[in-house]
């Protein structure tokens, strides 16, 4: 049966949409909800949490519709994990005990309980720690562990990596492949690495709707995404990210920083037989590893260290006389870098 | 004035505290009692009226947020003054017989410093509510338990409000000359009287009890700094 059922569900903001038409139902494997920012992943994962009510059509939680009248019972069985974590005043302890104590759970137990959710996310002597005051990736893996000890059925995630260094995020994310053995786990990412190995679902969402889903190995949308995505760790510099990835570094012009994963569309990238003097940020050099002829596009694959596709036309692909194993320079703008 | 006057007065003033005379201590205390009773008052309607403002949606809302923030600036006299024709012996409430008395004077200074306290424990409020709101949520508050949080989170806030309604009564002058009509041993309070000595040109005893009435403002901000375990 599935836990989650989602009839032609819309969500407005002020009339306008940010989810339109949202048909799925979520069983018990981990889902992935991954798309842009502004795609309505958020919305998504606050509306299954209970904490934002659709504008249009019904949502059904383990077979009961969920009307104002569940839904703090809801809101006790599923417990969302935000993309910023926020806290109370006070220590890591306060912040872990607080879902227990509305709970009415006795002293003794909750003292267990914090001990055990500590151990979980590594952070064995942090209880006294005043929580805003911990870096990024503690704050997340508190919030991580602040969910996780109310044992709830199911536990949503908002992009929780997001700007976490790779030691957080593998931490972070060897525990939600854990957590995914034991309730229903919904996480949106832009990692599609992440997705990978959490999910066994995806849905891909563009403009507030569902435009793909299936296995995450499978799926179009990330295939499609995994041509020329590549991620490393950003760094901002005078206002330019520079991401570091394998041997290169990517300039981007989203200030990001920390693992993030970048995309530049096959088609955003030039090709030239020498370097060129150019506006764009990134420029490389390396050697034509494949070719391969679509409907008179040309999409070629240069190793500059990464393997970028790009591609050109059929005519431009001609003139230029371009050969595998040849030497060629690729560049890009670092507003053509899309990050996911 | 002559500087010689003035000066005169600030050592009477000094003599009359340092020799914790009697009358200049009664008139504090009333003081204090009086503007302690009223902030007492508007603290009890003013807490779960902000949070109902901050925490509930309903028509009408924005009108009553409205309205009390325009109440902030109301005239202490025009307030006294229709307080006073309610509560005169002839008036309609005249028979809670609450004229010329310290409750009579607190609940004038109560419904005088409401709109501020309200106004700006809904500010503190609504601060807060953005990061509490969804995080107690999801960790399975109740509607009254988010309230708490969001209460308990936004202590700063609400205690700089409550002490400034305190301070804005202990200080206002019109309510507490209409409704308590400065009458010895019975209404008079600091500011009455300090306006009452000064007509009479009892220096000494105004500058006394206008230190006192700093004094007491500055000591409980400094409380505040403490309660909120700020640099002091």
């Amino acid at each position: 049966m599935s836990i989650f059922e989602i009839k032609g569900l819309v969500r407005e903001y002020d009339g306008e949409p940010a989810l339109k038409n949202i048909n799925i139902n979520i069983g018990a494997q981990a889902l992935g909800v991954i798309g842009k920012s502004g795609s309505g992943k958020t919305t998504l994962l606050k509306i299954l949490a209970g904490l934002l009510t659709p504008s249009q059509g019904k949502l059904s939680f383990n077979g009961t519709e969920v009307t104002p009248a569940v839904l703090l019972d809801l809101r006790r069985r599923v417990t969302m994990v935000f993309q910023t974590p926020q806290f109370l005043n006070g220590t890591v302890r306060t912040n872990l005990s607080y879902g227990l104590r509305i709970r009415g759970v006795s002293d003794e137990e909750i003292k267990r309980k914090v001990s055990d959710a500590l151990d979980l996310v590594s952070l064995e002597a942090y209880g006294e720690r005043y929580a805003r005051n911990l870096s990024g990736g503690e704050q997340q893996r508190v919030a991580l562990a602040r969910a996780l000890i109310l044992d709830p059925e199911v536990l949503l995630l908002d992009e929780p990596t997001s700007n976490l260094d790779p030691v957080n995020v593998s931490l972070i994310t060897d525990i939600l492949v854990q957590e995914s053995e034991k309730r229903l786990v919904v996480i949106s990412t832009h990692d599609l690495d992440q997705v990978k190995r959490i999910a066994k679902h995806v849905i891909f969402l563009e403009e507030g709707i569902i435009t793909e889903q299936g296995d995450p190995y499978k799926l179009d949308s990330v295939n499609r995404f995994t041509e020329n995505v590549y991620t490393g760790i950003s760094n901002v510099e005078k206002g330019v990210s520079q991401v570091h990835v394998g041997d290169i570094i990517i300039r981007t012009s989203s200030p990001l920083t920390g693992r993030i994963s970048l995309h530049v569309r096959p088609q955003d990238i030039i090709i030239s037989k020498g370097w060129i003097e150019t506006s764009a940020r990134n420029q490389f050099r390396g050697l034509i590893t494949g070719v391969n002829e679509r409907d008179g596009i040309v999409m070629i694959d240069i190793d500059v260290g990464e393997v970028f596709t790009v591609q050109i036309t059929r005519r431009s692909f001609n003139e230029m006389s371009l050969k595998l194993g040849e030497p060629v320079n690729i560049s890009f703008k670092a507003s053509s870098v899309l990050p996911l | 004035m002559s500087w010689g006057t003035i000066s005169e007065g600030l050592a009477e003033a000094v003599r009359l505290i340092l020799s914790l005379d009697p009358t200049v201590i009664s008139i504090t205390l009333r003081s204090i009692e009086t503007a302690g009773f009223a902030t007492f008052l508007a603290s009890i309607i003013g807490i779960p009226l902000s949070l109902v403002l901050t925490m509930k949606n309903f028509p009408g809302r924005g009108t009553i947020k409205f309205l009390f923030n325009s109440l902030v600036g109301i005239p202490t006299v025009t307030l006294g003054l229709v307080l006073y024709m309610l509560l005169s012996r002839t008036g309609p409430l005249g028979h809670l017989k609450l004229l010329y008395s310290v409750q009579g004077m607190a609940i004038g200074q109560a419904m005088l410093i409401l709109p501020i306290s309200v106004t700006f424990i809904v500010s503190a409020l609504e601060s807060k509510m953005g990061e509490v709101n969804d995080l107690a949520r999801t960790l399975g508050a109740s509607e009254t338990q988010v309230a708490l949080a969001v209460l308990r989170e936004s202590f700063n806030g609400v205690s700089l409000a409550i002490i400034s309604s305190f301070n804005r009564a202990f200080a206002e002058l019109g309510i507490a000359t209409m409704l308590g009509a400065n009458i010895t041993d019975l209404t008079r309070v600091l500011t009455t009287a300090i306006a009452l000595e000064t007509n009479k040109g009892q220096f000494g005893l105004s500058f006394a009890l206008s230190l006192i009435l700093i004094s007491v403002v500055l000591l409980m901000n400094y409380l505040i700094r403490v309660l909120q375990g700020g640099e002091t």
